[in-house]
């Protein structure tokens, strides 16, 4: 997607963000994009219809006073819910390969390789890191939101978002943003004084400052922009925190920006200082979210692309579909596919992917207990744990506990007393009624069938 | 508002609105259901931002007006009451319940907090048997994928052009399709996410109505069924183009007793517990053997009388999938094509002559 439509949205999503409580904000506008500019007509694209109705009802005086704010001939705002100018997601290719063997399915979560984020000290002398940029950060709509902002920061430093805060997990691409943000407002003026850092080496150049008995403010005081990564170790560090509290205030208010980045956002960070707190909620906190399947396709192919690489689609869906919440392993995954390769001399295919993340991919050998039943049965009727194995008796729970009975039975062989001690103590001839009434229901009534179908589904993964 | 109203149609619009509603949304406002009179009859609706329903039911309306009511709280309310009539007086906020011996405030919401329900901008419509529409999605439901990474795989491909209707569903391992004749002024194909047939299956049942009504936009879809209305988004995309994957001949084809069938997937189906179900599948002469070992539980083989036209063959495959197709099909008597151990397997009801057609794709040994 164009980049300006990007910028000119992040900042309407700012502005109503501010207007509308965060559950409206959350369940209304997410996922939303500026699709096209044409004209005096803006077209806004949808994630559904449902959406497209109320913001049309609610808030559509709102997001036109908003653009109109950005761009002044806009006197027209119109909602889609048809991806037209929004890139696609990667059609599944539509030869035999589109319907593929069975895979298992990863299901352990990668351990994060803590890989400790190289940073540089940059006083004057920034040296741009060619490696991360805006051009090369995948959007999707998990780091859309942080993305625009991230963008308007670079083009108006300490004037839009100040400060600017970026939280989500390990490897969703925060230092990427935060380089970016240095690369672009080097390019920009070569003259800004850039500061960036790691929350660790703060602490640490303070600590030396002390101990030698310097003064430590002069250094990250004089910076015109200051990037701080993992925000969140500061926490408890006490005489750092107030340190930094003071630097903070200088630096803003002579509007220099600074943006940190954290692997959570600011109330969620532990013992951190009530007022530092408050300041980093100052500006703009954004998430970054683990990319979804398609951002995940997106990345490797560009990727692939950067190493002059052709991949196929089949084995870029085969390695997102297996690595699901790191960008840094999904990376690292086709890295070694790609050694591979180069190393055996063999082309680049699916075989080759499932040979290389053999070790990736933990056979799932799921372990399917009475317990699991009860959860994915609760989950799949949406009522709680407690209430499938507790002792009311509303339809809306006895069917699905029945139904549960039914399954560990059928599936798991489990005897009528084992099943009544796994719900929490029923008599055993409780049970017997309730797997034979599904038993009947389900010959009989194709929906209760293709629920258990369901449900049985689910335990399998 | 003002109404009279019988707790047995009540119950029954309550119970139908509740299905949608999760308590688990960040909007407060989704767990409620939206009450409105509408001249004389009373309107449920109920939505989960993905689909919607709204149900009309016949009320003494003595003043207008709308609320919406936490659908959990008024559920097990109107569950446990044992009145024949009741009174439902509300004002923006909450509303009373008055039976001639119960007494009952709900707190609420102001209905104008409620999402307005889109407004359909097509006029598409056709009609179909709401037996027949049942029967057919229930064969391809079964092989629709779950795994909602892939909308348009998590979703039934529906589709009339030149005089046939056409319903397919696949998770990308195994495929369902069923064909049938339907004459229709206008051209349709879209992708109906499960989750909306799911509800439609449940909405028929509890409806018992002879005929549905479904009106397609350019992206919303709309079943009438009796008093309700299910109104839901269409998955965007593009269905894959499944039909190359579907063998027009086999180099093995055999005809089987369905149930026979059955019983010894079933007996195979205990040596394969492993998580891809695999068992093995062995023509011979006039013979199906059926092989499935676990090293560390033990082997089991069972054979079955066929009647094969072709060569010999031998394919590995899910049973599971197999049990799931042979159990929405209705005939006495299967047919199952085979090819290659790497091509797809062909499983049809003999009587249905292609008009429904199921495939799985092996697994590789």
């Amino acid at each position: 997607m164009d980049n300006k439509l990007q910028t000119v949205w992040g900042s309407v999503l700012g502005e109503l963000e501010i207007v509308l409580s965060q559950a409206n904000f959350q369940t209304w506008l997410k996922g939303t994009e500026l699709a096209k500019l044409d004209g005096n007509k803006a077209i806004i694209f949808v994630p559904n219809i449902f959406t497209r109705q109320w913001i049309q009802d609610k808030y559509h005086q709102e997001i036109l006073n908003a653009i109109r704010k950005v761009d002044t001939n806009i006197s027209n705002v119109e909602y889609t819910t048809k991806k037209t100018s929004v890139e696609t997601a990667p059609k599944p290719k539509t030869d035999d390969n589109s319907i593929r063997m069975p895979i298992n399915k990863a299901r352990e979560k990668y351990s994060n390789p803590n890989s400790g984020q190289s940073s540089i000290e940059s006083y004057g002398e920034f040296r741009p890191n060619e490696k991360y940029k805006f051009n090369n950060f995948i959007t999707g709509s998990s780091n859309k939101l942080a993305f625009s902002a991230a963008q308007l920061v670079s083009e108006k430093p300490g004037e839009m978002y100040n400060p600017l805060f970026l939280y989500g997990p390990a490897g969703v691409g925060k230092t990427h943003l935060l380089w970016a943000i240095s690369n672009e407002i080097h390019a920009r003026d070569p003259k800004m004084k850039i500061l960036y850092s790691t929350s660790e080496e703060f602490i640490n150049t303070f600590l030396s400052a002390i101990r030698k008995g310097e003064k430590f403010t002069n250094k990250y005081r004089v910076a015109d922009v200051l990037l701080i990564d993992d925000m969140q170790f500061i926490a408890g560090k006490e005489r750092t925190q107030e340190e930094f509290f003071h630097t903070f205030n200088a630096l803003h208010q002579y509007n220099k920006q600074i943006v940190l980045c954290s692997d959570r956002p600011p109330k969620e960070i532990p013992t951190l200082e009530e007022r530092l707190r408050s300041r980093f909620e100052w500006g703009m906190v954004a998430d970054i979210q683990p990319p979804d399947f398609e951002t995940r396709v997106a990345i490797l192919m560009n990727k692939a692309n950067s190493h002059s690489i052709e991949l196929n689609m089949d084995v870029a869906e085969f390695v997102a579909t297996h690595i699901d919440n790191n960008i840094r392993e999904l990376e690292g995954a086709l890295t070694k596919i790609i050694a591979q390769s180069r190393l055996h001399g063999e082309p680049i295919d699916l075989s080759l992917a499932q040979e290389v993340l053999g070790m990736y991919i933990q056979k799932s050998q799921v372990k399917v207990n009475a317990k699991t039943v009860l959860e994915k049965t609760a989950a799949y009727y949406e009522i709680s744990y407690n209430d499938i194995t507790g002792t009311k008796r509303s339809r809306d729970i006895v069917v699905p506990r029945q139904v549960a009975m039914f399954i560990m039975r059928e599936e798991l062989s489990l005897s009528f007393p084992r099943i009544a001690k796994s719900l929490g103590g029923k008599d055993h001839t409780t049970i017997m009624h309730g797997v034979k009434k599904i038993k009947t229901q389900s010959a009989n009534d194709s929906v209760m069938s293709q629920d258990i179908q369901s449900i049985k589904k689910l335990l399998v993964g | 508002m003002k109404v009279a109203i019988k707790v047995k149609n009540l119950l029954k619009a309550v119970n139908i609105c509740s299905r949608l509603v999760s308590s688990r949304s960040s909007l407060e406002v989704l767990g409620n259901i939206l009450i409105e009179t509408d001249k004389n009859i009373l309107k449920l609706s109920s939505t989960n931002l993905d689909l919607a329903i709204t149900t009309k039911l016949g009320a003494k309306v003595e003043k207008e007006g709308k609320i919406s009511i936490p659908a959990k709280l008024l559920g097990e309310l109107i569950n446990s009451i044992s009145e024949d009539t009741l009174q439902l007086i509300a004002d923006d906020s909450n509303m009373t319940i008055k039976g001639s011996g119960i007494h009952s405030r709900l707190n609420g919401v102001s209905a104008s907090e409620f999402p307005t329900l889109p407004k359909l901008t097509s006029t598409k419509s056709i009609k179909f048997s709401s037996e027949e529409i049942k029967k057919s999605f229930e064969k391809v439901v079964a092989s629709v994928s779950i795994d909602e990474s892939r909308p348009v795989l998590a979703g039934i491909f529906f589709s009339i052009s030149s005089g046939q209707m056409v319903l397919a569903g696949t998770d990308s391992y195994r495929l369902s399709e069923i064909k049938s004749k339907y004459d229709s002024k206008e051209d349709i194909s879209c992708i109906i996410p499960v989750r909306t047939v799911t509800e439609l299956l449940r909405l028929i049942s509890s409806e018992e109505v002879n005929e549905i009504e479904i009106i397609i936009g350019e992206s919303e879809i709309s079943f009438m069924v009796g008093d309700s209305q299910l109104i839901s988004q269409l998955t965007e995309g593009k269905y894959p183009d499944y039909q190359k994957i579907i063998p027009e001949s086999t180099t093995t084809t055999i005809e089987c007793d369905k149930d026979k069938l059955v019983e010894a997937v079933k007996v195979s189906s205990v040596f394969a517990r492993e998580s891809s179900h695999g068992i093995t599948l062995k023509v011979t002469k006039d013979e199906l053997t059926l092989d499935a070992q676990m090293s560390d539980v033990g082997e089991n083989t069972i054979k079955i009388p066929v009647k094969k036209t072709g060569k010999d063959a031998s394919i590995n495959i899910n049973a599971k999938y197999i049990t799931d197709i042979l159990s929405v099909i209705n005939d006495k008597t299967v047919i199952i094509g085979i090819n290659d151990k790497l091509d797809p397997l062909l499983i049809n009801p003999k009587s249905k002559d292609n008009s429904e057609v199921h495939i799985i794709m092996p697994l590789r040994s």
